[in-house]
């Protein structure tokens, strides 16, 4: 697991890098700026801090959930016996991340834990990463919504803020807290009480980029002077951060952060109905995938991108068959060539291709929307917002949940329904049918939200 | 069958009442109005209309040979107002999305009754009917109007009392109808696998005779 995602920088770069030289373009810095203001992001600086800059590994650690009737105490005492150094408690159940002591592996931890009476389940702790592509040039205004439909689904629903969607990413540019800044195109936009899971408290401020990027794919407030425009943009976001800086994080604390989604309540109600996960990794886990369940269960919809390696299956937690997984087509409605697929593979949307330019604009085609520039936020600034194209299955992913949301505010309640109503509606693409290159197919949200007549 | 051609029966009917000699039997110019269900489909009935209940409205012409048999033509409008739904499959629930869906059904119908005599005050009958249905499905969906039609033959069993005062006669009457294969080629009806329109049926009558 290690092995495949520290290979997967190295790769972009060496890709990035041969596209650069064919195309003879250069970008100094991270971001460059257009004459219109639209700017891209040069991934290989976020590809090059995700690779060398300091980090956990995560693979090291071990996930360990107890059975019920086990008190705390005992918990801890199993956690020291079976030769764990220092255990961090989750907030929402009897559950440990726990750092092996020295001369001890992951491995032998898990072994450790496993044999105990008091265990439920133990797991090496799996890394996941954000699912965003590189990009290396200017691309189209917002193509991706004409490719939707998005003018006559606006005409049928743009949603509501009594239903949420729960950005689990980096954090959102939300509100003004210390070094961060609210994004601009958010000035309207309803956010219910975040949650980082980084520092166990409610600021889940974004200082990577790219969950502000894909918190505005779903609900970045419309009419603004660039025009650039969010799908379900009445509807309010819940910011969880579960990623780091460099776009990285773990399993426990995806299920930590999709715990805190499951078990909040404004009032006695949970306004979320679906949680986004444009984000995922190769580790089948046992605790996210009990973590997803219990969201399912409580009628969530919980949307993950499909992965940016052109690789089947599709990563975790994508692949389990409660998530709709979502890959990513250009401008032609043809596959992007990093859209991960396979037989867990549900739907398609817009992500975007940027060695293509399919609209004839003149620029290559990504997802343009609201964030901060990433590399005045490695400087500590968070304050320099501009449209940024950035393509990738994380920027398809949202699509689909702002959908769902738009589904649920249209009355649809239960996930598994709304998961239909996007599949059984799919503008469908490849193979007759289902495919394991796009699942059902494009998803086509006007025919989505108009439900079903008597006989027609 | 629209409304304009329940006026010509109206019509019709007012004339041959006029114009039918004394000595022939006896014809009446009949008025129904009532409650009339889909519970032929009933999963396809829930999930668009929910609670709301179709009225429906006829009127017809009778003819009654001797004082045991009816036969008539007539013909019924019945409207029904409720959403369009989704349904993922046909062992889920369906929701209602709030589109506003119109289904209007206009029936023509040839009857045919046989009256048991008095019973008291009250006349009890059993009849049969057979004739062509056509509906008519419209959506408002974000003011954008989908329609849908279609005929089919329907069949109808019933039973009711009537009582006689003068030239006027009172009735209530109940049955069933059967669209067989009217529906179910998509939509909600298809997600539930129901093809069958009709259903039960309890209307109130009123007729007027040249007695």
């Amino acid at each position: 697991m290690g092995k495949r995602t520290l290979a997967t920088p190295v790769l972009v770069l060496i890709l990035l890098g041969l596209v650069m030289d064919r195309s003879g373009r250069s970008f100094p810095g991270s971001a460059v700026r257009a004459d219109d203001g639209v700017r891209v992001i040069d991934a290989s600086q976020l590809e090059l801090r995700a690779a060398l800059g300091p980090r956990t590994d995560h693979a090291s650690r071990v996930i360990v959930q107890f059975k019920d009737a086990v008190d705390d105490r005992d918990a801890e005492r199993c956690v020291s016996d079976a030769g764990g150094a220092r255990a961090t408690r989750s907030a929402f159940g009897r559950r440990y991340v726990v750092e092996p002591m020295a001369g001890l592996d992951a491995a032998g931890l898990t072994g450790r834990l496993r044999s105990m009476p008091e265990v439920e389940y133990a797991e090496a702790d799996g890394l996941v990463r954000a699912h965003f592509a590189p990009n290396d040039n200017l691309y189209a205004l917002q193509w991706h919504l004409k490719t939707i439909g998005a003018e006559r689904m606006w005409d049928i629903q743009k949603g509501d803020p009594s239903v949420a969607v729960a950005v689990l990413d980096t954090g959102v540019a939300y509100e003004d807290f210390g070094p961060f800044r609210k994004a601009p195109d958010f000035g309207g936009t309803v956010f219910l009480p975040g949650f980082n899971v980084f520092t166990h408290d409610s600021h889940a401020n974004d200082d990577n980029f790219h969950g502000t990027h894909v918190a505005s794919i779903i609900a970045e407030a419309p009419n603004t002077a660039s025009g650039a425009s969010g799908i379900a943009y009445q509807s309010a976001i819940m910011p969880v951060k579960v990623l780091d800086r460099d776009g990285f994080g773990s399993n426990s604390g995806i299920a930590e952060g999709i715990d805190y989604v499951v078990n909040f309540r404004q009032g006695s109600v949970n306004p979320v109905r679906v949680i986004n996960l444009s984000l995922g990794g190769p580790t089948r886990s046992q605790v996210l995938q009990t973590a997803v369940d219990r969201a399912v269960a409580a009628g969530i919809t919980v949307v993950a991108s499909s992965g940016n390696d052109n690789t089947s299956p599709v990563d975790f937690p994508a692949g389990f068959p409660n998530v709709i997984a979502v890959g990513s087509v250009d401008a032609r409605k043809v596959k992007a060539p990093y859209s991960s697929f396979g037989a867990d593979l549900d739907l398609m949307a817009p992500g975007g291709d940027n060695r293509r330019d399919d609209n004839g604009d003149g620029r290559p085609d990504g997802v343009l929307q609201q964030t901060f520039d990433p590399a005045s936020a490695s400087l500590g600034r968070y304050d320099n917002f501009a449209y940024y194209f950035v393509v990738g299955t994380s920027q398809a992913a949202p699509q689909v949940s702002a959908l769902a949301a738009l589904l649920a505010r249209q009355g649809i309640k239960d996930p598994k329904a709304i998961q239909a109503a996007m599949e059984q509606t799919a503008e469908d693409l490849g193979a007759s049918g289902r495919d394991d290159q796009f699942g059902w197919g494009l998803i086509r949200p006007s025919e989505a939200l108009k439900g079903l007549g008597l006989s027609k | 069958m629209k409304p304009s051609a329940l006026g010509l029966i109206a019509a019709a009917g007012v004339a041959v009442l006029i114009a039918s000699p004394a000595r022939a039997g006896e014809i009446a110019l009949v008025f129904d109005a009532g409650l009339r269900t889909m519970s032929n489909s009933p999963e396809t009935e829930k999930a668009i209309f929910g609670q709301d209940e179709g009225i429906g409205f006829g009127l017809g012409l009778t003819y009654d040979r001797g004082s045991r048999w009816r036969f008539g033509v007539e013909g019924r409008r019945i409207e029904r107002n409720g959403e369009r739904a989704f349904a993922a499959d046909r062992t889920s629930e369906a929701f209602r999305l709030g589109h506003p869906l119109t289904l209007t059904l206009t029936e023509g119908l040839a009857s045919a009754a046989f009256r048991f005599g008095k019973l008291g005050p009250v006349s009890p009958y059993i009849g049969v009917g057979a004739g062509v249905v056509s509906w008519d499905e419209e959506s408002d969906i974000a003011g954008l109007i989908e329609s849908a039609s279609g005929t089919a033959a329907i069949f109808e069993a019933r039973l009711g009392v009537e009582t006689q005062q003068g030239p006027v006669r009172l009735g209530i009457e109940g049955g069933i109808t059967f669209a067989r294969n009217a529906i179910g080629g998509g939509g909600i009806s298809k997600v539930y696998e129901e093809t069958d329109l009709g259903g039960l049926f309890v209307v109130g009558k009123i007729g007027f005779s040249r007695k």
